[in-house]
């Protein structure tokens, strides 16, 4: 396999690894997550959350992905096809870069989840038209 | 990839794995109780636990993948002494520094909890 072939081969493949990676996380949180949105006092935005989740793993560990540039201090595609070791150097870099990203993205469900449970819907007051009921 | 630089990346990968492990077994029965207590729904637990476990896993691939071994078949074997150890500062790092912010979260997850459990 030439130099060239495998930047294609692998650049795919991290790229829908990065899609595999996110989904797992996704399959191994969504029951939990479903579950705890039984009981949100907010059931608009547990909706919304719940539908909201494979999005919010999936664009961080696309984002990791595209964010790693071949364009280092090869300036020319030629100069980054010449050398298969800087190939295998971006692929890994883009993994680890999937996983901190996926990291980062689960500590912040892991906050929103937080702040969802203790957010109060708005309730109508005791005698009220829409008046929160302040006590 | 050579057979020694394969080697080395594999040995520091399974050095970040076990760590990962060994984090969870430590912390892990404590944290269930801790939410268990705080949070009163089994499946906030499960959750926050399974969070814990994918947080310190992703964080020791971050710092086991980010780490290059492309050393010469001739090079001396401290060298890649080196090289793991370099990487496993990585994976301590990433480790730190997510350990950091769930610490954070649990304890902001206790305190408010708590504060409305009272009312």
């Amino acid at each position: 396999m030439s130099n060239e072939q495998y930047l294609i081969v692998s650049y795919f493949f991290v790229g829908v690894l990065s899609t595999v990676i996110a989904m797992a996380v996704y399959a191994f949180l969504r029951r939990p997550l479903a579950g705890l949105a039984g009981v949100f006092p907010n059931r608009n935005l547990a909706s919304v959350l719940r539908k909201l989740f494979p999005a919010g793993l999936l664009l961080p560990a696309l984002a990791g992905f595209l964010s790693v540039s071949y364009h280092g201090c090869h300036e020319s595609y030629q100069s980054i096809i010449a050398d298969r070791s800087y190939l295998v150097d971006k692929n890994q870099q883009q993994i680890s870069t999937i996983c901190f990203f996926l990291m980062l993205a689960v500590l912040v469900w892991g906050v929103v989840v937080l702040l969802s449970l203790v957010t109060q819907p708005k309730q109508p007051g005791p005698g009220g038209d829409g008046e929160p009921n302040r006590r | 990839m050579s057979p020694q630089n394969l080697a080395g990346f594999v040995i520091l990968l399974a050095l970040s794995l076990a760590l990962t492990f060994a984090i969870w077994a430590l912390v892990s029965k404590s944290l269930e109780s801790l939410l268990n207590q705080a949070l009163k729904l089994p499946d906030g637990t499960t959750f926050y636990l399974r969070s814990f476990l994918i947080g310190l896993l992703l964080a020791a691939f971050a710092g086991g993948f980010g780490t290059t071994f492309n050393f010469k078949p001739s090079d001396p074997f401290m060298e890649y002494v080196w090289r793991v150890a370099a990487g496993l500062q990585e994976v301590c790092q990433y480790f730190f520094g997510f350990l950091l912010g769930y610490l954070i979260l649990i304890t902001v997850l206790v305190a408010v909890l708590r504060a409305k459990h009272e009312q």
